[in-house]
């Protein structure tokens, strides 16, 4: 997971429940462990686009979970209340995010509002922050929508107004919503997981394309056709042993072809 | 079943919409202004969708009745299709839906009322008998229960002479067509493969022998009953699988009830099939035997010819010629 948060007061708890450790010499303050990085961002749009992006250049990988999670204010929920952003818009801008609600959690559903400047004009069953629009924007460039998620704790609302947050009971709020929070981030890591692509598929095609010359063309039907033969149960060992004995790249792909032909029809 | 329902502007004012969201009070209702923010969006994974799909309420603006492919027919000269949801309940490997949409959300257009109107209209410019095939982009009854769709529908095709419904589904849930009396101009129609097949790719659909009970029900009801074996299936044991499948149905289906039959072999196009190699790159019915033709993905053409010449020679043991139709690619 890549955890997007404007503050330090905000980060703190998952620093602390997570075990994340500071990574020296980042272009942002950055943390990490295994599993998971975190980045301040600071406040507003621009600055969450660009640690949103930094982020992705140090994770660099696709279809990873991605998170922004921080304090709002809203119209309808009491402070404290945590919630996940069903509609992200923008006070400067007509698009409308959906961040797709396919996992379980125990959250409240709610729009949110990403504005230009701090809002205390609260409309009812809306939130009110300063990034999560620029994060989904840009976050989705590197994952797919359904592993982007905004999780927001209300600190501010028509009874308790903006100027009443106590910067310093920010960490206990969020302390509060970790548990839930993490279940709805290990649903996410592991949906994460189910789209990274084969690794063995990976491995064996760069192991086979050192055996012979393969044109970039012969290399995409290599591939297409050993993700084919673990599709079938063909076990790719056996292919790579096959192909260890040919004499050259279109023999071998001749050899695979006809050892799949029989096997491709449903159990 | 429906925790997130998503309310285009306009929408929320139907009897539809307000009926569903009384039946759903706990459901999450998250406006939007166009079904299209929701459901179109580029980088939606249709596959992580399907675990748990919402449902968005929308007003369909567009063309409302759509001419079918030809062939695709069960004997009729205007044949039509309308969609009054898009996406389906179960998750079948070999579906078109999974290449063509970019979200699993199931879309209910509200405005049944609009749909009826150019039912109307199309069944009073034809002299022939119009039929309307309900099932193409979805099953036709498995939400049910969410949707009235037969609910509503059956009673106005009920009064609309010179016209024909089909009722396509893969459900059991037949219980709206047990209340009423049998259409005389509707034919419910079920989709089979056999069950070795359906358990490997149609996930979440009732097994065959459910099915085959729910056909007879209503054949003893009285309603006219039609055979879907569409998408025949490359499988090992093709013959006696099949051969199996259609002893079973015409053990407790009496051949009297059925309208029709159709074959058709699995195809779809290119770009679909590639979409949905990317959703499952792991599923073994992709890597079948299949090649490119015209833009469109088929079993080769070997075994195309000899998995309907066997599915046909065996069907025709226990109905006329004059009841099969062959979907041709």
């Amino acid at each position: 997971m890549d955890f997007v948060v404007a503050f330090q007061g905000e980060a703190q708890p998952l620093i602390d429940f997570y075990q994340l450790e500071k990574v020296e010499d980042a272009p942002y303050p950055l943390f990490r462990n295994d599993q998971h990085f975190l980045i301040i961002s600071g406040l507003g749009r621009d600055r969450a686009v660009s640690a949103t992006t930094a982020l992705h250049q140090i994770t660099n990988k696709p279809n990873l979970g991605w998170m922004n999670l921080g304090i709002a204010g809203h119209g309808s929920l009491k402070i404290g209340e945590a919630f996940i952003a069903g509609k992200i818009t923008d006070d400067s801008s007509d698009e409308s995010f959906y961040p797709p609600q396919i996992f379980e959690h125990s959250f409240a559903v709610s729009c949110l509002q990403t504005c230009s400047k701090p809002c205390s004009n609260y409309q009812p069953d809306l939130g009110y922050d300063m990034e999560a629009h620029a994060f989904y924007r840009t976050a989705c460039k590197f994952t797919i929508r359904e592993l982007v998620q905004v999780i927001k704790i209300v600190s501010d609302n028509p009874d308790h107004d903006l100027n009443q947050v106590n910067p310093k009971k920010v960490p206990a709020m969020i302390e509060e919503n970790l548990k839930a929070i993490d279940l709805l981030v290990t649903q996410i890591d592991t949906a994460s997981f189910t789209m990274q692509s084969d690794k063995e598929v990976g491995e064996v095609c760069q192991r086979v394309q050192a055996l012979h010359s393969f044109s970039v063309t012969q290399v995409h039907q290599l591939r297409e056709l050993l993700r084919q033969a673990k599709s079938i149960g063909v076990d790719l060992v056996e292919i790579e042993e096959i192909i260890s004995r040919t004499s050259n790249a279109r023999d071998a792909m001749q050899k695979v072809t006809h050892l799949l032909e029989p096997k491709r029809i449903l159990g | 079943m429906i925790d997130t329902i998503y309310m285009e502007d306009g929408a929320e004012d139907s009897p539809k919409a307000k009926d569903i969201l009384a039946r759903y009070p706990k459901a999450n209702v998250i406006p939007c202004k166009h079904y299209k923010e929701v459901f179109n969006p580029a980088g939606q994974s249709f596959r992580l969708q399907k675990k748990n799909p919402a449902l968005i309420l929308a007003k369909q603006t567009g063309k409302l009745v759509h001419p079918i492919p030809p062939s695709y027919g069960v004997g009729g000269v205007h044949n039509y299709y309308f969609s009054h949801l898009l996406n389906c309940l179960y998750d079948c490997r070999y579906c078109f839906l999974q290449g063509m949409y970019p979200s699993a959300h199931y879309l209910l257009f509200v405005n049944f009322e609009n749909f009826e109107q150019e039912i109307k209209k199309v069944t009073n410019n034809n002299s022939d008998p119009s039929w309307f095939f309900s099932g193409y982009d979805c099953d036709s009854l498995a939400l049910e229960s969410v949707t009235g769709f037969a609910e509503h529908f059956l009673p106005f095709f009920n009064k609309l002479t010179n016209s024909w419904i089909e009722i396509r589904t893969k459900s059991v849930a037949t219980q709206v067509l047990q209340k009423m009396n049998p259409l005389s101009n509707a034919v419910v129609a079920f989709s089979f493969t056999p069950d070795e097949v359906s358990q490997q790719i149609e996930y979440g659909v009732p097994p065959v022998s459910s099915r085959v009970k729910a056909m007879k029900k209503l054949a003893e009801l009285g309603w006219k009953l039609g055979l879907r074996i569409d998408p025949l299936i490359h499988c090992q044991d093709f013959e006696l699988r099949y051969r199996k499948l259609f002893e079973e149905i015409f053990e407790s289906v009496p051949e009297e009830s059925i309208h029709s039959v159709s074959l058709g072999a699995f195809r779809m196009p290119n770009g679909f099939f590639k979409k949905i190699e990317k959703l499952y790159p792991q599923e073994p019915l992709l890597a079948g035997n299949w090649e490119k033709k015209d833009g469109m993905i088929a079993y080769q053409q070997e075994i195309e010819s000899e998995l309907k010449s066997t599915a046909q020679k065996l069907i025709l043991n226990y109905l006329p010629e004059s009841k099969l139709f062959t979907c041709e690619t």
